[in-house]
């Protein structure tokens, strides 16, 4: 059996395939046809310091190859994420990262206080990415001033391994990501919803509520692919990719562009059996291709070879 | 709730457009209550379409089979009516909070428009089972639409309306509904399905006679699970998901809301 296990950090995974933030909630629902233990580990729904009722319905739209969402980050806020989601998650054999979202740089940081003493969870993602909200979210991810600020506010408050989830929605994501390196990042998280939108061409309506959504899904996965592969050129710390993966070949892909870890998100709604199969899928490339290890195939893309 | 590939074992075409797949599905057909439903995976390797379709559960039976009746309306419906006996299609579910059956004596009324029959007929045959005397109003844009006209009649004191008049009493059959003498000495609960505006005046109706109503709504669906919060919609609580909250609601939780 060849070892899938990557660390990132002081922390541990026994192979590199998560499930990305806002696809499985808490997990309470997907725990019963996926055994959690087996993945390298699951990122929670985005928290925010207060609960949030989330956006107009229709919230979900199809489109070719992939969805359109707008949920925008309901969830049910710090103070029941303690109360009501933390004993479960704690009994999770595997990785759980808790994605952390705020409408300011206050918010992020009191919520990577209150989670600081809990040690089962050794991974913060910070989201400064969501398309969906209309304070905080993208915003962040957008400017490079408050980038480099709520990382670093966090990072005073945290000893947990930081990631910063980065938005596509930029015109230089290597200039992002670098910033958030500098600022004590010790991973970082590519890449959330591209921005869009469809319209009902029978009544001249926006198909989602909120008018504008983010696309995830198969669609996106080329796209992906160039700004990890992007990003591996501008910093050091390990990349975590996502963006459309769909079978175990994509996941070899994201990690010959330079991703450590992946996320696999929209499609377990189309094959919850996905990850597991991923995981087989991936062992069975470097063992044909005889590779004793992940590292061998990060970053290793080919240009004018 | 498990995810499955099960075996399509007979199809049955109503109309042009409305087919019934059964499925042997053991698991289902056990554990499966009428207003419960299922998310069909109709793409195989290729990612398109993109989501699950969910379908309510039509109908059960003892030996292990599961019926789905499904209108096309797309790519993904068509998918299922281009189907061969012996195909296999991966089910998640029974999934959604069912209808109640009532633990009062009473005389349930079952509302359905359209293809809303699909989870309507599972519940009448449970309500016949539990010795329940059920009225059953049906409609349909025409004639051919109505299924299983012969069992219906057999079964239940049933009322058809059709749109276009091709069968039965020519309108929608909210309308039909309005005008049946009810007894104000008796207990009603209702149940519908079908079309929003159709829900709205069943609803009005219920409400106005202090009838009990549950009905089944419908949104489009992400996990279909209840992690995803994509198919929220506004009750009296706030916001709950039609997957794990619902589909079927308490009329007085959502009527403001439709
Ligand atoms: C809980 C639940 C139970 C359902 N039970 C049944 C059932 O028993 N039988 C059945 O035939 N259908 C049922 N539906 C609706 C069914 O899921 C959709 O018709 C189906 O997903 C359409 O897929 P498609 O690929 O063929 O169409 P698409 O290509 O996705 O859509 C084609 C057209 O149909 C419309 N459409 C899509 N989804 C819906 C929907 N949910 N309601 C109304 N219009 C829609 C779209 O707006 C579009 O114009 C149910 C839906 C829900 C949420
Ligand atoms: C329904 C839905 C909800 C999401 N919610 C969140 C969220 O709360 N926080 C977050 O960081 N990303 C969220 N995302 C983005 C995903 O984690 C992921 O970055 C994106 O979907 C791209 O991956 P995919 O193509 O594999 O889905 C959400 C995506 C979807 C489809
Ligand atoms: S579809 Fe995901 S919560 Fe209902």
């Amino acid at each position: 059996m060849i070892d899938l296990g990557v660390n990132i950090g002081s922390v541990h995974f026994k192979n590199p395939i998560l499930l990305a933030s806002g696809i499985i909630g808490f997990g309470e629902e997907y725990q019963e046809i996926i055994d959690f233990e087996n993945l390298g580990g699951i990122v929670t729904k985005s928290i925010s310091l207060n609960p949030r009722a989330g956006n107009k319905p229709p919230r979900i739209v199809e489109t070719p190859c992939g969805m359109l969402n707008s949920i925008g980050l309901e969830n049910p806020g710090l103070e029941k994420f303690l109360n009501e989601k933390v004993d479960f998650l704690k009994t999770i054999k595997t990785n759980v990262v808790v994605s952390v979202a705020g409408s300011s740089i206050d918010d992020f940081v009191e919520i990577a206080k209150v989670l600081e003493p809990i040690e089962e969870f050794k991974i913060l993602e910070l989201n400064i990415s969501c398309p969906n909200v209309k304070e905080g979210g993208i915003l962040f991810g957008k400017n490079p001033d408050l980038t480099r600020s709520v990382v670093r506010r966090v990072r005073e408050v945290s000893t947990k391994n930081l990631w910063v989830k980065l938005t596509p929605n930029v015109t230089n994501i290597g200039n992002i990501a670098s910033i958030a390196e500098e600022a004590g990042a010790d991973a970082i998280a590519l890449i959330n919803t591209f921005e869009g939108m469809a319209i009902d061409i029978n009544t001249f309506k926006p198909k989602l509520g909120n008018v504008i959504g983010g696309l995830s899904g198969p669609a996106i996965k080329p796209m992906a692919i160039k700004r990890v592969w992007e990003v591996f050129q501008t910093v050091k710390i390990p990349i975590v990719g996502m963006g459309g993966i769909f079978s175990w070949k994509d996941v070899v892909e994201f990690l010959i562009a330079g991703a450590q870890i992946v996320q696999i998100g929209s499609s377990i709604f189309n094959d919850p059996l996905l990850p597991i199969k991923a995981i087989t899928g991936l062992s069975d490339f470097l063992r044909s291709h005889n590779y004793s290890s992940i590292s061998e195939i990060v970053g290793k893309t080919k240009i004018n070879e | 709730m498990i995810n499955n590939k099960y075996p399509v074992v007979d199809k049955i075409e109503h109309s042009d457009n409305i087919f019934e797949l059964v499925f042997s599905a053991p698991y289902i057909a056990d554990q499966g209550l009428p207003g419960e439903f299922v998310n069909v995976k109709v793409n195989y390797n290729l990612p398109h379409p993109f989501l699950r379709r969910p379908f309510s559960l039509h109908d059960v039976s003892e030996d292990g089979k599961v019926s789905l009746l499904i209108k096309v309306v797309g790519a993904g419906t068509r998918k299922l009516q281009d189907c061969s006996l012996g195909d296999e299609f991966e089910l998640l579910g029974p999934v959604g909070k069912p209808f109640t059956i009532p633990d009062i004596d009473c005389t349930p009324v079952l509302v359905a428009g359209g293809i809303g029959i699909a989870p309507i007929y599972f519940l009448l045959k449970r309500l016949v089972n539990e010795d329940f005397d059920p009225i059953l109003f049906l409609g349909a844009k025409t004639s051919g639409d109505i299924i299983k006209k012969k069992e219906l009649i057999s079964t239940c004191n049933v009322h058809f309306a059709t749109e276009d008049g091709s069968f039965a009493k020519e309108g929608f059959v909210s309308d039909l509904l309005l005008k049946h003498d009810f007894n104000v000495n008796e207990k009603y609960y209702f149940y519908s399905c079908g079309p929003k505006p159709m829900l709205k005046k069943i609803g009005e109706f219920a409400i106005q006679n202090n009838f009990e109503c549950e009905v089944s709504l419908e949104e489009n669906f992400g996990c279909g699970i209840g992690a995803c919060y994509g198919c929220s919609i506004l009750t009296k609580d706030g916001y709950k998901r039609i997957c794990r909250d619902g589909p079927v609601f308490n009329i007085k939780d959502v009527f403001e809301f439709l």
